[in-house]
């Protein structure tokens, strides 16, 4: 019971505290300098008048949609050829690593440049005959634009999880699938990825979070724009904390967020763990 | 031809402001800008006082040059702390909000409505000024309305240090090429679509060269400042002169909106797929803008992008913001940076007098000689720095002959939300998401609320 005391303490002064208080102040008006105001539903009725968080609600969704379902099959099929213990193996892993240890900031900014008119993304489309794209000044473009991001950026992560999981997966399993005739499609179906369940909930959990706290790129590449096209939830809360000091309305936008973020979790573990532990 | 560089700029502007320097030492140069020294007998300045801004390096070099002097004259501690842009209004606000804040801070004037009601910042104290009222401070030392712009119910709660208007810059050479006279730029914005058709360029059905661009991609702070402009022009306000109502649908809002997007929609002589990471004027700097309207302070940020090939009184000329007609006064929309002094420092007046030793005739000169910044001093275009450098002289002139007919705007507790409610709402006309009518009722609708707080 002593040894979990700073645990405990920890937990309840860094997290349930300003959880709670996040909870208080989505019932309150409150801009940081004068004494928070009850004002009971309100910013939650406001929240769902509002359609800049109507809209921001669809983008995050497409952003997660969008940037999760890739950034996973590529890695898992990345994965596969990368798991061997080969030399090349090793470098091409710490070379799909690299953009994950870039400080996010810095990443963004290099594809700010990127994607400028002249950039190297409009080159190489010039190099196979297509034409220059609006990558951060379209409202339908922009979105997909910092897709491509951050699917660059957390690659490297999912890979070596991936390889971290298949590398656990015992030979003797494969070679009986081998013996039984599989072919590679029925082997990766059939013994790899459900093998790989606990490998995948952990991926999943942490892309959908990730995907839905997503700040930075929005943040430098778009400010949210143009017209919202990419504002993203949280670079929504945040303005509304920081620019426009709506403590309030921002704390009920969290609130919402991590109720969402909760169930989601909840209905994940649900669909893993159907079937057993693996 | 000598190539101009950045720093080579740096140094010809730090030279011709250097030279008039030496002749103020004789007792000339200065002499019709010259001010009398501070009478701060009853206190004498002592301690440490925190200062907090953002800069650039050049500025940030030049104002720590002069703390240490005053450190030395004064014994005062100055701590200087200097934060991204980005960062920087978060930090800010959270700092105060803690109680932490810095004795001194420099910020956007249109942020000092918000932290005057809050009650954040102290009222100027004028005595450190060596002058008995703010009135009087006003008239002593700073340009023209310039200190009036930080009053908040009659008081004043913060002291001008960086101003900037909107005007035309323009390409001459461009207008060579395309058979335009080089020195009549246009006046009117039906000029701007006449000569803009003239310089714009294409290349495989895309632009790739723009006859006139906004600021894009855009910010809101940039949207509005363009905006503003076009609807006062034509007699609108954006919000009415009472603060309490938000007036872009009107007649005049509605037009300047279409006007705007119209550069890229009808007019095709701008377009936002046109993109630099400097923004309109990187696009200058590179030949990809014939025409853009922005601040003074891109000049000199023209010059070092095309390696001094581009420069203002060289192959670049400036204008006076154009007008829907000739009828009417000239307009422009500009901001203002100021200094604000926490209510809550122990060392206010030090804070104080520590100001009006950085806001100072000399001070601007060498300012403006060595970082382009341009402090609202009195008669500020006639500083040496002003005058003797060809490559800021036509900038200052304008900004000065400007200065009467520039709006700064409403001034409101929602400001940041208004320009982010504005810059959406403009960018929805241009992206043809919503018809300037529509899109205009929605930002009435919106600022209601805004209004309220």
């Amino acid at each position: 019971m002593v040894f979990t005391l700073p645990a405990a303490v920890y937990f309840a002064v860094f997290w349930i505290y300003p959880l709670m208080l996040s909870g208080y102040y989505s019932f309150t008006n409150y801009d940081l300098f004068q004494s928070p105001q009850w004002v009971g539903f309100q910013n939650y009725r406001d929240l769902f008048a509002d359609t800049t968080f109507q809209n921001s609600l669809r983008v995050t969704a497409w952003f997660a949609i969008g940037s999760i379902i890739p950034t996973i099959v590529l890695s898992l099929v990345l994965a596969l050829p990368l798991s061997q213990r080969r030399a090349s193996s090793v470098v091409f892993r710490a070379l799909f690593f690299v953009p994950l240890v870039m400080p996010l900031v810095a990443a963004a900014l290099l594809w700010q440049a990127i994607y400028t008119t002249d950039g190297l993304a409009n080159t190489m489309l010039g190099w196979v005959g297509i034409s220059r794209v609006d990558w951060l000044t379209s409202s339908q473009v922009a979105l997909w634009a910092l897709i491509i991001m951050v699917v660059w950026k957390h690659l490297g992560l999912y890979l070596i999880l991936f390889v971290a999981g298949i590398q656990t997966i015992p030979h003797t399993v494969y070679e009986a699938a081998a013996l039984d005739g599989a072919r590679a499609f029925r082997t990766f179906f059939l013994v790899t990825l459900p093998l790989l369940r606990r490998t995948l909930l952990f991926v999943v959990v942490i892309a959908i979070v990730g995907a839905m706290q997503a700040f930075v790129p929005a943040f430098i590449l778009t400010r949210g724009g143009p017209a919202n096209a990419t504002q993203l939830l949280p670079l929504y809360l945040y303005s509304n904390a920081f620019s426009f000091t709506r403590m309030g309305y921002a704390s009920a936008i969290a609130v919402l967020l991590f109720i969402g973020l909760v169930m989601l979790s909840w209905v994940q573990f649900r669909v893993f763990r159907r079937g057993g532990e693996a | 031809m000598r190539q101009l560089t950045r720093d080579q700029l740096l140094k010809d502007a730090a030279r011709y402001g250097g030279a008039a320097f030496a002749a103020a030492a004789g007792g000339s140069a200065l002499a019709h800008v010259a001010e009398a020294a501070p009478t701060a007998a009853e206190w004498k300045p002592s301690g440490t006082i925190s200062v907090w801004q953002h800069q650039s390096k050049p500025f940030i070099d030049y104002f720590q040059k002069i703390s240490d002097t005053y450190q030395a004259q004064t014994g005062v501690q100055v701590q200087n702390l200097y934060i991204p842009y980005a960062d920087f209004e978060t930090k800010v606000l959270t700092s105060y909000s803690s109680g932490t804040g810095p004795d001194l801070v420099k910020l956007g004037g249109w942020l000092f409505q918000y932290y005057a009601s809050k009650g954040l910042f102290g009222e100027v104290n004028s005595r450190s000024f060596g002058r008995p009222s703010p009135q009087a401070l006003q008239k002593y030392k700073f340009a023209k309305g310039t200190l009036d712009y930080f009053t908040y119910k009659n008081r004043y709660y913060g002291v001008p240090d960086d101003i900037n208007n909107l005007m035309l810059f323009y390409r001459k050479d461009d207008f060579e090429q395309a058979g335009l006279d080089p020195d009549k730029p246009p006046t009117t914005w039906s000029q701007v679509v006449a000569y803009g058709k003239k310089l714009t360029k294409f290349s495989g059905g895309k632009m790739t060269r723009a006859g006139f661009q906004w600021w894009w991609p855009s910010i809101p702070i940039w949207d509005y400042l363009q905006l503003l402009p076009l609807i006062e022009d034509q007699g609108g306000r954006l919000i009415s002169s009472d603060g309490k109502k938000s007036q872009l649908a009107s007649k005049e809002g509605i037009y300047a909106l279409d006007f705007y997007a119209d550069i890229a929609r009808r007019y095709n002589i701008g377009s936002p797929s046109l993109t630099h990471p400097r923004n309109n004027y990187g696009l200058m700097a590179n030949g990809q803008a014939s025409m853009i309207v922005n601040a003074s302070f891109v000049g000199g940020v023209i010059n070092a992008l095309s390696g001094g090939k581009v420069a203002v009184g060289k192959n670049v000329g400036v204008a006076m913001m154009p007008r829907f007609t000739k009828k009417q006064k000239p307009i422009s929309s500009g901001y203002l940076w100021g200094w604000g002094v926490n209510k809550q420092s122990k060392n206010a007046a030090t804070a104080w007098h520590f100001l009006n030793f950085v806001l100072s005739q000399k001070h601007a000169n060498t300012m403006l000689a060595a970082s382009g910044i341009v402090m609202p001093v009195k008669h500020f275009e006639k500083l040496p720095a002003a005058v003797g450098n060809p490559l800021v002289a036509p900038m200052m002139k304008l900004m000065a002959d400007e200065l009467p007919y520039t709006s700064y705007g409403p001034r409101l507790n929602g400001f940041n939300q208004m320009i982010q409610m504005l810059s959406d709402t403009m960018q929805s006309v241009v992206q043809g998401k919503a018809s300037s009518t529509d899109a205009a009722k929605n930002f009435d609708a919106q600022m209601t609320q805004v209004l309220r707080t």
